[in-house]
This record gives structure tokens, C-alpha cells and sequence, in this order.
């Protein structure tokens, strides 16, 4: 087990190409989880050693698509929310509270020394872009909303006109940057050749990436069920399962199962603040109906349920009256 | 501009201006500066100082009314940059859906519409909501909202007709038959038959913001339940969201938050654009348009609960600034501060008219409930010459819809901003 740690460590230590996922780039939310319930993985990680905290893992196997705000976990036990995110500074801009979304910059008309300033700061500060043969590029973080910026090329004030601009009062021209995280997906980098990439809004220009990294394009939903990975092809149920009896009297006179104990991880215990938003609910308790305790003896009861909308949880209590 | 005795580094000159907001700029050694210690703005001239003068009102006397000068408009407001910022608005609005309201993970109250008003009424204060959707189970829909309006209305009347309902009665009273009621009563009250809204107002996920705001301000309702149906004919339909003005506003403030520039009429003050409702004097002297003919409602804090009430009832606010003699604030009940009555049942208990607001607002302060209160305080309130970015900043909190508009100093209320006024007058409605 420590052998096999330390060989997977040791291929994450060095400038492995090859996107990783332990949280160096953009937010590896939740794929460290083994909370049961989530997405069947346990195919794919029969090699792994077990529990292991920060473990990295090599980067086809296993990413669910969610956004990639880093989302709190409600229940508490889950120890491998990997805290990285969140003290990622790239010279970021945003805070984890205002769930910043990583955007790259970039300046493709030569130059030696490209800069770039921009309305997150209100123009404060200067970010030099990175230089890789003709083209320079940045990443920033940035939470939602709308941006101007300007390139400094050589000391010289200039816009790309390739992307989108506008002209303010006096003249002046900025670019534009429109980051807007709720319709956002991550792209599953999907084997060693590279990927093209168009996004109007977030990726400005048309990339071409030689395997590593994550990045963004804007998708109108976020699965949580992928189907179309193939490693998740869900095994179909045993043959025998097909043919059993109804169940008789004696199976009525048995005690009912006992509940899962991950159902008990709901969302409805909690205190209706409308400060901090609940934590987002366990898969494993969507689409259940929940009663409230002791029931039986009131005239009002409440029922519980939660359910997904896209990527977005909804609980909803109904108060019933009962009848006597 | 000449140096200051004994102070070389420090110049002064002195201007005669008019009343009125003015920017100005340094000229230092061949280069325009701007003193950052000094309130700025960024407006045409890239930033600018700005200042505000104003002459001294003369007296506190309620008599005498307002002293106050006409407030010249900044040269800087112009009908094209109204327009401007009102076309850029409309644009984000209508390109952004009401899936972005909902949060991550929400939650949503919902009441069976044969539930009794009393227990309705307890469960909106202990689970510290305003309002609550309406389910029948025979259809199968949502029918209705419940609001603190109609627990005002109820309670009224109880107290106008004794009760005509026996104690046991009022135990079993549901929700629709209360509704049944009520529209009854409106149609009795009008006299022509305007067409009460029988069926719920609602949105779904992928309306626009801009149909989903204008909806709340033409039909003066408060909230709009955001409801999906995945089949054809609109059944089974899932509640995703209760979606209110202030959430729109949050959209729009994350958004513009860092281009302001973009939205020049955000800087101005809101007197000089004439956002909200001000108390008859100001609004005399400001020109306002004719339609401000309704007096503005503010109550004595003597006055009791039952007046409060009606005043809430007739002149169709939701909320009334309670001020002491010298229009002061000291409070401010809203429609939502009803609820605090199911505390130990005191509405059972009391009589509205010999109850006064501000005892009635100390049971609901005895409650440990966060809703309304923002860092602990109640009333929101601002200043004539705030910004309307700031105002809108205030109002994209939740439990905030309306600021009262004070006197620096005094707290003597000039009006009230509410969420219905900034988006009326951004949306040009």
C-alpha cells in the first residue's frame, strides 16, 4: 500500500503533462470522494489503496462534471474535499466565497513583454502574460460578471480586436469579459491527443491544448450521471432478480429493512438561513420522501423531499393536514 | 490656488458656488490629479472630485415645512445616458434566465390548501417565511400564495365583526375557504367586477429575468413561484424557487459590479432621478410627476396596531415608517411583521386597537428570528444624495425591500426606496 502511494505520488510529482487532479488546477471538486453513493467508481479504482486522504489519481478515470465552485459538504465526514482550491493564487482575484471561475487571457500578436490591467481590481494592477513563443497568455480567477481589460504590449496601450470590445465615452477602447459560471462544465480531457477548444466567452480564442489541464466551455446543463463515459456503463441486474415472487404474508410480518444510514444525511434538518446557503445535499438522498418523526400523533404533518434541476438542488417541506 | 500660511505643501482657494453637486480636478505641474481623500466619482473626465452643497435648513418645524433649496440637477444625467443604462440593463435581463435565481441547494415551504389559517400561520412564523405556495392535492397544482396580507385582512376581520366564527371554527377555517372568502369580499368591495387573478401567477425556469420582473411589478405581488413541469399539459409540477425582486437584483449587481462604468446612471443621487416615494413637501418642490398623489403613510408611534393595519390595507404598501413628533424614525412595521402575532397566540389575546405598533414590534424583537433583520438592524435606511448603485447594493440583500430615506443628522424621513421603485424606474416601466 505504501509502495502504492508513493509510485503515484512520485508520477505526480514531476511536471507531468497529463491534466492532474489533485487540486493544483482549477478546483478538482469531489473526485477524491468516497463517500458511498456517489457515481459507481469502484470499477476503476480496484487498483487503488483505499482511504487515502490527498491521494492523486491518474487523470482518465474519474471526474464527475459539476461546476466548479468548490461546494461545501454537509456531511462533515467526507475528508477528502481537497482544500487546495482554495489557497490557489495565481495572483486570483476572487475569494472562495465568491466562487471564482478560471479564465485564460491571451494576446496572440507578438511582443516582447505583454501585460494585461483590468476592471476586477479597478485597474490597480498590471499581470504580465506568460510568453510562449508568439503568443502570451494568463490565468485568471475571477468570480461572475462583466469586465474590461487592455493589453500592454511593449509598453503600448492596445485591444485585440478579434474579441469582443467596447468603446466608452471617451474613446477608449477595452475588451470585454463576460465570465459567468452558472452555465459552465468541465471538459473531460479525454486521452493523450490534444483538443480543440472554441469558446466565444470564457477561452477567447480558439486553443489548442497538448494534453494537460482543464478547461472550460459553457454547456447549457450539468450531469451528475454521465452517461457517456464509458467506464460508467452501470452493470446490468443479475438474471435471478428478474423472477421474484411477490412477497407473501410472512414477508409482511417480518420488521422492514433498516434505513441506509447515509439517508439520515438530509438537507431538511437544517435551519432555514437565508444567510449561508444549505449545503448541497448527498446524492443518495434525492428522490427520497421523508416523513416527519412522530407523525401519528399530530394533526399536521410535513413531508420532505429533494430533488435536482439541472445542477441545482430543491427541497421541498409540504405541511399536510391529517385526517381523523 | 494659493499656499497656506506657515504651510507650504498646503494650498487652498475659495469658490463661490451655487448650491448644487459640482466635480472638480487638480491641475498640478502640468498634470491633472485628483485628491483621493476627498469623496470622487469616475464620470466623463476619468475621475473626478466631487462635492455637494447644500444651504442649511432653517428650521425643524413641521409647519414651516421643508426649507429645502431646489437641488440642482448634475449637469452630468442626461436622457441619453437614462437610456443608455436602461438599454444595457434590459439586455442582461432579458438574456439571462430564471434558472439563475435558484440557488445551489434551496429550499422551498409549501402549505396544503386545506390546512387550517391557524396552523398556517404558525408554521410561517416558526419557519421565519414570508410567504408560502399553496398545493391542492385534488388538482394536482399549485393554486395560490399565503401572505402576511391575508393574515392582515383576517385578523381585521375578527376584529370588525367580533367574531363571527366560533372558536372551534376558526380551528378548522382552511386556507381555500379563507380564499373563497376574500374573493367575495373584494368583488363586494368594488362594486365592477375587476378581474380578481384566479389562477396562481407563475414563471418557469427558463423565462427571462425581464418577464419575471415585469410580471411581479404589473401584478403587485411580492414573489413569483418558479414552477417546472416536464410534461406538455402542466402536470406534476415541481416548485423550484420563490423568486423575488431582491434575488433579480443580486443578478444584476454581481454582474455589473465590476463595469460600472457601463451603467452611468448608477452614480447619480437618487433625488436628482427621482427613484421613489417622498413625503408631499420634497416631492413638490422636486417636480415630481403628478401620479405621486397618494400622500405618503407614516404613523405616529402612539398609534395603535389596528390603525397600522388599515393604513397598510388602503394604501396598498407594504410597509409604514413609524416616526415620533418631529417625523423622526423610530421604526418601521411591514406587512411581514404579522406573523410575529402567532407568538403564544397573542392574536387570540389582544385587541387591535388597544395594542400599540411599537409593542406589537416588541413581540416579534422577543423572537430569535433573523428574517428581516440585516447586522442586526431593522430599519434600512439612506440618504437622499446616496448613489443609486449604493441603494441597489443595500437592496440585494435578503430581508431588505425598502430603504426610508432620511435626514443626515436627524433621521427625519423623506421618503422610502423601495425594491418595486429601482425597477420600475431601470426598467422604464
Amino acid at each position: 500500500m505504501g509502495n502504492a502511494n508513493g509510485r503515484e505520488e512520485g508520477a505526480n510529482g514531476s511536471e507531468d503533462p497529463l491534466g492532474r487532479s489533485n487540486g493544483e488546477s482549477c478546483g478538482n471538486y469531489g473526485s477524491n470522494s468516497q463517500a458511498p453513493g456517489r457515481v459507481p467508481s469502484s470499477d476503476s479504482m480496484a487498483n487503488s489503496p483505499p482511504t487515502s486522504p490527498r491521494r492523486s489519481r491518474s487523470p482518465l478515470l474519474f471526474a464527475p462534471q459539476v461546476p466548479v465552485a468548490p461546494l461545501h459538504r454537509g456531511d462533515g465526514g467526507s475528508p477528502f474535499y481537497n482544500q487546495a482550491w482554495q489557497h490557489e493564487s495565481h495572483g486570483a482575484v476572487a475569494t472562495p466565497l465568491e466562487q471564482g471561475i478560471p479564465v485564460i487571457i491571451t494576446w496572440n500578436y507578438g511582443g516582447n513583454d505583454v501585460a494585461v490591467e483590468g476592471s476586477w481590481d479597478n485597474w490597480t494592477s498590471r499581470k504580465t502574460l506568460q510568453r510562449s513563443g508568439k503568443d502570451h497568455s494568463i490565468l485568471l480567477v475571477l468570480p461572475s460578471g462583466l469586465y474590461h481589460y487592455k493589453f500592454i504590449v511593449d509598453g503600448e496601450w492596445k485591444y485585440n480586436p478579434d474579441l469582443p470590445s467596447v468603446a466608452d465615452e471617451s474613446g477608449n477602447v477595452c475588451n470585454l469579459l463576460d465570465v459567468h459560471y452558472e452555465k459552465l462544465v468541465r471538459l473531460l480531457r479525454r486521452g493523450p491527443k490534444s483538443l480543440e477548444l472554441k469558446s466565444p466567452c470564457l477561452v477567447p480564442q480558439v486553443q489548442t491544448l497538448d494534453g494537460g489541464g482543464w478547461f472550460w466551455q459553457k454547456e447549457d446543463y450539468v450531469p451528475e450521471i454521465l452517461d457517456s463515459v464509458a467506464e460508467f456503463e452501470v452493470p446490468s441486474s443479475p438474471e435471478s432478480t428478474y423472477s421474484w415472487a411477490l412477497p407473501t404474508e410472512e414477508d409482511y410480518a417480518k420488521e422492514p429493512h433498516m434505513v441506509p444510514p447515509q439517508l439520515h444525511l438530509t438537507v431538511l434538518d437544517m435551519d432555514n438561513q437565508d444567510e449561508a446557503s444549505p449545503s448541497k445535499p448527498q446524492h443518495i438522498v434525492l428522490n427520497h420522501l421523508f416523513i416527519e418523526k412522530g407523525w401519528a400523533t399530530q394533526s399536521v404533518v410535513s413531508l420532505g423531499l429533494t430533488h435536482r434541476f439541472q445542477s441545482k438542488y430543491v427541497t421541498v417541506v409540504l405541511y399536510k393536514p391529517l385526517k381523523r | 490656488m494659493s499656499p497656506m500660511e506657515g504651510c507650504p505643501t498646503v494650498f487652498q482657494v475659495i469658490c463661490s458656488l451655487s448650491p448644487g453637486y459640482h466635480q472638480y480636478k487638480f491641475y498640478v505641474d502640468g498634470e491633472w490629479r485628483y485628491d483621493e481623500h476627498q469623496p470622487c466619482v469616475r464620470g466623463n473626465y476619468d475621475v473626478v472630485n466631487s462635492v455637494l452643497i447644500t444651504r442649511e435648513p432653517s428650521s425643524m418645524d413641521i409647519d414651516d415645512g421643508f426649507n429645502h433649496p431646489e437641488m440642482v440637477t448634475p449637469a452630468s444625467i442626461s436622457v441619453a445616458d437614462i437610456d443608455v443604462s436602461r438599454h444595457r440593463i434590459s439586455t442582461f435581463l432579458s438574456t439571462h434566465t430564471a434558472y439563475e435565481l435558484l440557488p445551489e441547494s434551496g429550499k422551498v415551504i409549501a402549505l396544503d390548501v386545506n390546512l387550517p389559517v391557524k396552523q398556517a400561520f404558525h408554521i410561517l412564523h416558526e419557519q421565519g417565511i414570508p410567504v408560502a405556495p399553496l398545493w391542492d392535492f385534488c388538482k394536482g397544482q399549485f393554486v395560490g400564495i399565503l401572505s402576511a396580507l391575508d393574515f392582515i385582512l383576517i385578523l381585521r376581520e375578527l376584529g370588525n365583526h367580533g367574531s363571527n366564527l366560533t372558536e372551534e371554527e376558526l380551528e378548522t377555517h382552511t386556507i381555500s375557504a379563507w380564499k373563497e372568502g376574500k374573493m367575495h369580499l373584494s368583488r363586494q368591495m368594488d362594486g365592477n367586477a375587476r378581474s380578481y387573478p384566479r389562477h396562481l401567477i407563475h414563471a418557469g425556469p427558463y423565462d427571462s429575468l425581464k418577464d419575471v420582473a415585469i410580471k411581479i411589478l404589473q401584478s403587485k405581488v411580492a414573489t413569483v413561484p418558479i414552477i417546472h413541469s416536464s410534461s406538455q399539459d402542466g402536470s406534476f409540477p415541481q416548485i423550484l424557487h420563490l423568486a423575488t425582486l431582491s434575488g433579480i437584483l443580486k443578478c444584476i449587481c454581481r454582474n455589473f459590479k465590476h463595469s460600472s462604468s457601463s451603467l452611468p446612471v448608477l452614480q447619480q443621487p437618487i433625488y436628482s432621478i427621482r427613484v421613489g416615494t417622498w413625503v408631499q413637501e420634497i416631492a413638490e418642490v422636486n417636480g415630481q410627476p403628478s401620479t405621486m398623489k397618494r400622500p405618503f403613510a407614516m404613523l405616529n408611534k402612539n398609534a395603535s396596531l389596528g390603525d397600522a393595519l388599515s393604513l397598510l390595507v388602503q394604501a396598498e404598501v407594504s410597509s409604514i415608517p413609524i416616526v415620533d413628533e418631529n417625523y423622526s424614525l423610530v421604526d418601521i412595521y411591514s406587512r411581514s411583521d404579522i406573523t410575529a402575532l402567532a407568538k403564544d397566540k397573542a392574536y387570540a389575546q389582544i385587541h387591535l386597537d388597544q395594542l400599540s405598533i411599537l409593542q406589537a414590534l416588541q413581540l416579534g424583537q422577543d423572537a430569535n428570528h433573523t428574517y428581516g433583520f440585516l447586522n442586526g438592524q431593522r430599519c434600512h435606511m439612506c440618504l437622499r444624495s446616496d448613489p443609486l448603485h449604493k441603494v441597489m447594493e443595500q437592496l440585494a440583500n435578503p430581508g431588505v425591500r425598502r430603504l426610508v430615506i432620511v435626514e443626515a443628522g436627524s433621521k427625519r424621513v423623506e421618503g422610502i426606496i423601495s425594491l418595486s421603485d429601482v425597477f420600475r424606474f431601470l426598467l422604464g416601466v
